[in-house]
């Protein structure tokens, strides 16, 4: 047995009394704390842990995180993110409040905190949530996720049900402690909805993130998901979305926090017609450590897959991207595409890219690109002679980067939080391609990455 | 205290097994010490490399199976012979070579003579004429291309030197058990400035033992000198032998170059787990042009070592498999040193079930500003049985650098088809076209008679692959 | 900074055997040669791996994972994978104490000499 103090049964039984939760789910919670308490860490000798110890994630000394409700402090901070979408605000897995719910609430729409869900729509949770996308069983970090499941936010989406406007989740974690939050969105056939999500806050201990994206026949899914943690903070996430028949999910994945990231970004395309577009921008400075994997998994015929992640370092920061596309036996007619790029900003900066195919059938399209450069002294060069600073030159190459991915963003303010947020990497008051004068220049540089 | 250049302590080795006078050594399967040491005394060598043996022994035992990559779960250890003697391996006699041998030959038009060397019937032929021309050629420069057993004893300091300093024992297991039990390769010396013009090829060496199962190869290129080495040939080897598991160290100083070509083509009942590696100087050239289309399973990441400024590594790959194999070659550059090229290309094409791909790694140290590289690998798979796996992976640990990495996994386009049958061709015949045209880039840089000889294999290979 | 720190005492370290040591937030491998002490690096320059943690082969450290040879007086790679010298450390030993200047000293040299 493994000793893992502060993550005992006391904390289960605290965090299913929080929850009010219905037997079936103290079942699932048990049978994961069962799991968790024999599973041994990952060995780092494995080759999806090599770069990454396990121990980096380690939570000694954490206890989870017990939150009651919400505070006003996580609903000042939602702020910058809120307008006049439907917005969910979350403390620590614990609703701290919603506003613009109504017309949902009148199409047949369910959007509220999960602990609410299980309680009042467990009929609609409980098929999915973990058993759609993620499994405690998977290793000890999955298990320690459902054991200690904190809260999160569940999305449902009648049949035919079509949302135009984005829903947002303001995330704020914080405390020394093991935060667990976890999404479920279920799509019913032939809907449509985008949801943003934005974590932030105060938090110094580990996150173990999850997310179960559910995409019927038909429906379109647009998720963003905002990783803005402070750097004392380490994170562990798993976001899979299984893409129904003829359904469309496209994701986008940015971070710009935390002091180690661990992520496992996930599609499934298990039914004909299925299409994935995956996008990812992550922007590491100081000591940040990033490895991210991603799974293209085609597993029926004429699907598709598109993934674009971008990787910029700064400082002494360290990126591992690993991908792999999957396609099965019988998968025909599959395309699939994966571009890995990573721009290095300092001579202390390291990346690594692992871009994997497996490939069982024969009648497709499959494609794989990755790159690692430095900034190009010729573009630096241009920009400079234009009166841009050094520093500014960079930034707008940066910018010029990461565009190619803001660019297909779906929702304006998530693409100019971003661009802030570059913005603030970079050492600069505010995006530079607002900067009418310059944007000019900014396609010129476009144009020659 | 004695020990030999990597280390290994002669004197632990000092009290181990003596051989009788009249010993008579008979083949049988397993490994031990005891084996170890009868091979040892059976080539009559010297006490540092015994004892490199042994302790390459010790570390194999202990050394774990890999754990990636393909099965070799039925890989029985104990059900192998390590050592032949080359007198058995030659009583097999033409009469007793499986029907399907003799006739891979026949169609592929290999003279008669050397298709009963290649099927391991020891037997003279034309070739020994052009060897000893050759050979003399070679002396008056100053030229060594001899076996590797017959190096350790005509050129002990040279062998010493340079054994196992660029695959130690600990690198992997493989390279442990071929430390343990080598036998026959080839010990190449090119002196300095030195121009090998006529390729090298292994069967020249006709009173060596040229079809080894644990091969072990050396070939040092002292400054501006080239060489050319060609491995094996393209016509299938035939062996009962289950396991070939070879090691090849070369060196290339300043300014030189070298090429290794390999074409593979062992039985399909073969386990092929090779370590090839190279370490390149200033301005050297290495080059590894690397062709499976043998073996049940192949893992095999030929990789060169750029140490020095200006270093350049290329490495062309080309896998073909078909029902019941497994081709996991690839490659491998570390880039060590500022402003080091290199580019890796590989062509891979699978069917009935095959399984063919790429696994290799670019590494780029600190420090070595301005390196480039660029891999490219293609995957072409000629029905849904068969499979396609690329697993690159690139660590990069310098800013200054352009690395690119691409591939794509196809079909044959149903347009080729169209647009050659159109021009009455007929479709068995297109498809042939178009797998030529798939590996063209590397058939091309062969010398030309394996290259005739890989088109022709490939043939082969496609037959019955059309409706 | 430099200077000598006390790492061991003399019996720690039996002969044909290294330790490691935390110096001055360095890893140091001491090896015992014969009586004869030397420092270097104890980290192998290939991958994460202990010097220390391997055996002493004549005068060479053996890093344990792959088999890369350092030359322990030298911190010279005499064999590959590891393509880079370890750095070695001024060592004496006054009063049956083990000291260690941790100041790194990285020697020229490569794996194979030139012609």
């Amino acid at each position: 047995m493994v000793v893992r103090e502060g993550l005992n049964e006391a904390a289960v039984r605290r965090l299913a009394e929080l929850w009010q939760e219905p037997e079936w789910l103290q079942d699932r919670r048990w049978q994961a704390w069962e799991l968790f308490r024999s599973l041994p860490l990952p060995p780092s000798t494995h080759e999806a842990w090599r770069r990454t110890p396990p121990e980096r994630l380690a939570w000694d000394g954490l206890s989870p995180v017990l939150q009651e409700q919400g505070s006003a402090e996580a609903w000042r901070a939602a702020e910058g993110l809120r307008g006049e979408e439907p917005i969910l605000v979350m403390h620590n897995g614990a609703a701290a409040g919603s506003a613009g719910l109504e017309a949902l609430h009148r199409a047949g729409v369910v959007f509220c905190d999960l602990r609410t869900a299980v309680r009042e729509h467990a009929d609609l949770v409980e098929p999915y949530l973990f058993r759609a996308g993620l499994r405690a069983e998977e290793s000890a970090f999955t298990a320690q996720h459902v054991a200690f499941a904190t809260g999160g936010v569940f999305l449902y989406v009648p049949e035919g049900v079509e949302l135009d406007q984005p829903l947002v989740v303001a995330e704020w974690v914080d405390g020394e402690a093991l935060v667990a939050p976890h999404t479920l969105v279920v799509l019913r056939p032939h809907s449509r909805a985008t949801l943003v999500q934005r974590r932030t806050g105060r938090a110094r201990g580990l996150v173990n993130l999850g997310a179960e994206l559910v995409v019927g026949e038909g429906a379109q899914l647009h998720s963003v998901q905002l990783q803005d943690l402070p750097q004392p903070a380490r994170e562990f996430g798993v976001v899979r979305t299984r893409v129904g028949r003829d359904a469309t999910a496209r994701s986008l994945v940015a971070s710009f926090g935390a002091s180690v990231e661990k992520l496992f970004v996930e599609s499934l395309l298990d039914a004909p017609g299925g299409s994935s577009e995956m996008l990812g921008v992550f922007f590491a400075d100081d000591a940040q450590h990033y490895d991210v994997h991603t799974l293209q998994e085609h597993q029926a015929p004429h699907t598709a897959s598109d993934l674009l992640y971008k990787v910029a370092l700064l400082g002494s920061a360290r990126s591992v991207f690993a991908g792999l596309i999957r396609v099965h036996q019988g998968a025909q007619k599959t395309n699939a595409f994966q571009s890995n790029r990573n721009l290095l900003l300092s001579a202390d900066a390291r990346a690594d890219s692992k871009p994997e195919l497996e490939i069982m059938a024969n009648d497709l399209r499959c494609t794989h690109g990755s790159a690692v450069s430095r900034l190009e002294e010729q573009h630096l060069f241009y920009l400079q002679a234009r009166g841009l600073t050094r520093q500014q030159a960079v930034h707008m190459i940066v910018e010029g980067f990461f565009g190619e991915v803001l660019d297909r963003l779906p929702v304006e303010r998530v693409r100019l939080w971003l661009e802030q947020k570059v913005a603030e990497k970079m050492g600069s008051q505010a995006p530079l391609g607002r900067v009418t004068a310059l944007r000019g220049l900014l396609e010129e540089v476009a144009q020659g990455r | 205290m004695a020990t030999n250049p990597l280390g290994i302590d002669l004197d632990a080795y000092q009290w181990g097994f003596r051989m009788p006078e009249h010993y008579v050594f008979k083949s049988r399967k397993g490994l031990s010490r005891e084996v170890v040491e009868e091979i040892s005394y059976l080539k009559g060598e010297p006490d540092w490399m015994r004892a490199f043996r042994l302790h390459s022994l010790e570390v194999f035992w202990k050394k774990p199976m890999p754990t990636w990559g393909p099965g070799l779960s039925d890989l029985d250890f104990d059900d192998i012979y390590y050592y032949i003697k080359p007198t058995e391996r030659q009583v097999r006699s033409w009469d007793e070579l499986p029907q399907e041998i003799k006739e891979t030959y026949e169609r592929l038009g290999i003279p008669e003579a050397e298709r009963k060397f290649l099927a391991g019937v020891g037997a003279q032929y034309e070739s020994e004429v052009v060897y000893h021309s050759l050979k003399e050629e070679w002396e008056k420069l100053g030229v060594i291309f001899v076996d590797t057993d017959t190096a350790v004893r005509q050129y002990p300091d040279l062998v010493r030197e340079y054994f196992g300093t660029v695959v130690p024992p600990e690198d992997n297991k493989f390279a442990a058990l071929n430390s343990a039990v080598w036998s026959g390769g080839s010990f190449i010396y090119v002196p300095a400035g030195v121009q090998v013009e006529v390729p090298l090829q292994a069967y020249f060496r006709i009173n060596a033992e040229n079809v080894g199962q644990f091969e072990r190869t050396l070939i040092i290129v002292e400054p501006g000198g080239y060489v050319h080495y060609v491995e094996g040939c393209t016509a299938p080897i035939y062996t009962t032998d289950s396991l070939h598991s070879a090691v090849v160290e070369i060196i290339v100083k300043e300014g030189a170059r070298c090429r290794y070509t390999t074409i593979q083509n062992w039985s399909k009942n073969v386990y092929n787990l090779v370590t090839k590696r190279a370490v390149a100087y200033q301005d050297a050239t290495m080059e590894w042009i690397d062709g499976n289309l043998g073996s049940k399973i192949t893992m095999k990441y030929p990789s060169v070592y750029l140490v020095e400024p200006g270093a350049k590594a290329e490495i062309l790959s080309v896998a073909f498999a078909g029902a019941g194999q497994h081709q996991d070659p690839g490659g491998k550059v570390i880039h060590a040193a500022p402003y080091t090229q290199s580019s890796i290309v590989s062509k891979s094409i699978s069917k009935d079930g095959g399984r063919a791909g790429y696994r290799g790694l670019v590494k780029v140290y600190k420090g070595a500003k301005g390196s480039k590289c660029a891999v490219r690998c293609d995957a072409l798979i000629l029905d849904d049985r068969s499979r396609s796996d690329t697993y690159p992976t690139m660590e990069i640990d310098e800013e200054d650098v352009q690395i690119t990495h691409e591939a794509t996994v196809s079909k044959v386009s149903d347009e080729q088809l169209f647009y050659l049958m159109s021009r009455g061709i007929r479709e068995d015949e297109a498809m042939n076209m178009i797998v030529r045209g798939f590996i063209e880039p590397i058939a091309k840089e062969l010398p030309l008679e394996y290259a005739v000889e890989l088109n022709r294999l490939i043939a082969l290979e496609m037959e019955g692959s059309v409706g | 900074m430099s200077g000598f720190l006390a790492v061991a005492r003399v019996e720690d370290i039996p002969d044909r055997r290294g330790k490691a040591f935390e110096v001055a937030g360095r890893r140091i491998a001491v090896f015992n040669l014969g009586g004869h002490f030397y420092a270097i690096d104890d980290t192998c320059t290939h991958e994460e791996a202990s010097l220390s943690a391997g055996p002493v082969m004549g005068e060479m450290a053996v890093c344990p994972r792959h088999g890369s040879r350092f030359h322990i007086p030298t911190g010279q790679v005499r064999s590959l994978p590891a393509v880079r010298n370890v750095a070695t450390y001024a060592v004496k030993v006054e009063d049956g104490l083990v000291y260690v200047d941790p100041t790194p000293r990285v020697h020229a040299g490569r794996i194979h000499g030139g012609a």
